[in-house]
């Protein structure tokens, strides 16, 4: 199994944020993570890359254990996490956030070549390789933040409501991106309040609520106004 | 802009070259006390300017470091030339130990330990009489064994050697903020949460950081016991901790020429208002809120505006 989630129980301080999740997720595939505010989808993303520690349970990755291993470990593993808000080294240009994002890497022509690719991928990110990030717009920025995850060679991607604050025309961007990286190989683990935009890329969804997987399902099995009942109403 | 810094650079040091030949005692004794704080807000600079933790004990590295240096050349005999080396791996070390536990608290909570930390360092100093000689100080300390045939009791040798260390302490901290590690210490600062999930270790490298900006306190530590020759606690108090912060913040953190020019601008400042030394930390204390209020960038801030950039 690629990444395997087992009874996991996370807390913060008596908080009880994760009461047992179990999930399995399966190599190339776009699974989407749904939930209510304070469902608990961006603790398992940080405990699954190791920013917050579980009381109990186990996650492994490619049948490696991985929970207690240190974030810039798990790094080296494969597994990247964009995290929520947008961020990236605003006072760095566009190129100096790039080679930071391949700073677990060794192979300088290796990342140059890569730094490359990206600037191609993305020609936004080419043309303004040396302005400050901090100056780029919304788009330009979240564009930067997966190229910045995509810098440190990750066979999985963790994105954390990448489309936040976004025009409904940049989301589309966002999602053909997503799909782009997933059609060459790379799977996704999204959280996304945007259901259109989650629903239309996914293989697989998972409705988190109270602290546990209350549903799984294929992205195509239900409608969208089901999936928000799930989530809203419970499932 | 690089050519001029450049420029700007080399004068610098030919004045201070030439200083001891032009200047009266006086001067050359405010300039050596001018070049030990740059040290300071120098190695400060790498921690808080640079890596982004705020620390306020900075003068305790200092400290530790003098009373490291005087001790080991007053009861082992030992000659400045290898306490100077060991008093700076030492205070690394301390720091080290220190760092690791302390740096695990976050934000404001980091800046209170590093205070409470320094003031303990001070009362440490003041009360083990028979390590320190306590409230009546540390005497006898020797200057630097002559060698080459220069004589290090003299000021002008003395003015020379910390000269010497202090162009050797900065070419090495500004050879490391430009390295790997030290684009890497930016990015702690920037977004520590960016930084660990792109695979940096966060907690390495800000020990790190403290660690080596302590040990080069430590070492500008004995440059002075050793030149003054007579050591109290209070010249390492908190409040010469906060003077750090203030000339870091003067000439603008994480940028290391800042600090350094702040350094010498606040050293001299506080000796023209000498003759009313209640009066030193109240002006001292303004031109700190000043330099917030309207500059938080310090003089560099300043000097980047004129020069149109940012």
């Amino acid at each position: 199994m690629f990444l395997s989630i087992t009874d996991l129980f996370v807390n913060y301080g008596k908080l009880e944020v994760l009461k047992g999740v179990s999930m399995e997720i399966e190599e190339g595939e776009i699974s989407l993570l749904l939930g209510a505010n304070g469902s608990g989808k961006s603790t398992l993303l940080k405990t699954i890359t190791g920013l917050n520690r579980p009381i109990s349970g186990s996650i492994r990755f490619q049948e490696t254990k991985i929970n207690g291993m240190a974030s810039y470990d798990i790094l080296r593993l494969g597994i990247a996490h964009i995290l929520e808000g947008r961020k990236i080294f605003p006072l760095m240009t566009v190129l100096e956030n790039l080679e930071l994002g391949a700073y677990s890497r060794k192979n300088k022509r290796e990342i140059a070549r890569d730094i490359e690719a990206m600037c191609e991928r993305f020609p936004i990110l080419g043309q303004k390789r040396k302005e400050q990030s901090g100056n780029l717009s919304g788009g330009e920025q979240q564009t930067l933040v997966i190229a910045l995850a995509l810098m440190t060679k990750a066979k999985l991607l963790l994105m954390d409501e990448p489309s936040q604050g976004l025009s409904p025309l940049l989301v589309n961007e966002i999602a053909n991106t997503i799909t782009g990286l997933n059609r060459d190989g790379l799977s996704i683990v999204l959280v996304e309040h945007n259901l259109r935009l989650g629903l239309s890329i996914a293989d697989k969804v998972y409705v988190l609520e109270n602290g546990k997987i209350a549903f799984e399902a294929n992205s195509t099995d239900l409608s969208g106004v089901e999936y928000a009942q799930k989530i809203y109403l419970g499932g | 802009m690089f050519g001029a810094s450049r420029v700007a650079i080399a004068v610098s040091i030919i004045i201070l070259i030439l200083i001891p030949q032009l200047a009266s005692n006086y001067v050359i004794y405010v300039v050596i006390l001018a070049m030990l704080y740059a040290i300071l807000t120098a190695s400060y600079d790498l921690l808080t300017g640079y890596t982004g933790p705020l620390s306020f004990c900075h003068a305790a590295f200092y400290g530790l470091g003098a009373y490291t240096s005087a001790i080991l050349t007053l009861r082992t005999g030992m000659s400045f030339w290898l306490a100077f080396p060991i008093t700076g791996v030492w205070v690394f070390l301390f720091a080290a130990a220190v760092g690791y536990p302390a740096l695990k608290i976050r934000g404001h909570y980091f800046a209170v330990t590093t205070f409470f930390f320094g003031h303990f360092v001070y009362l440490f100093l003041l009360n083990s009489r028979k390590l320190t000689n306590g409230p009546l100080g540390l005497r006898g300390i020797r200057p630097p064994d002559s060698i080459l045939g220069i004589d290090f009791s003299s000021l002008n040798a003395s003015y020379y050697l910390v000269l010497f260390f202090g162009v050797l302490i900065v070419v090495f901290l500004h050879l490391f903020v430009k390295s790997r590690i030290g684009r890497a210490l930016v990015s702690i600062r920037e977004n520590e949460d960016l930084a660990e999930s792109i695979g940096i270790n966060t907690s390495f490298y800000k020990v790190l950081a403290f660690s080596i900006s302590a040990g080069l306190a430590g070492m500008a530590g004995s440059l002075f016991a050793h030149f003054f020759r007579l050591l109290h606690p209070s010249t390492f108090a908190w409040m010469i901790s906060e003077m750090i912060v203030i000339m870091a913040l003067v000439g603008g953190l994480g940028t290391l020429i800042g600090p350094i020019i702040g350094a010498g601008l606040v050293t001299f400042f506080l000796e023209l208002v000498r003759p009313a030394p209640e009066l030193r930390f109240i002006l001292l204390s303004i031109m700190l809120i000043l330099v917030l209020l309207f500059e938080p960038k310090g003089l560099m801030g300043i000097f980047w505006r004129i020069r149109g950039e940012k």
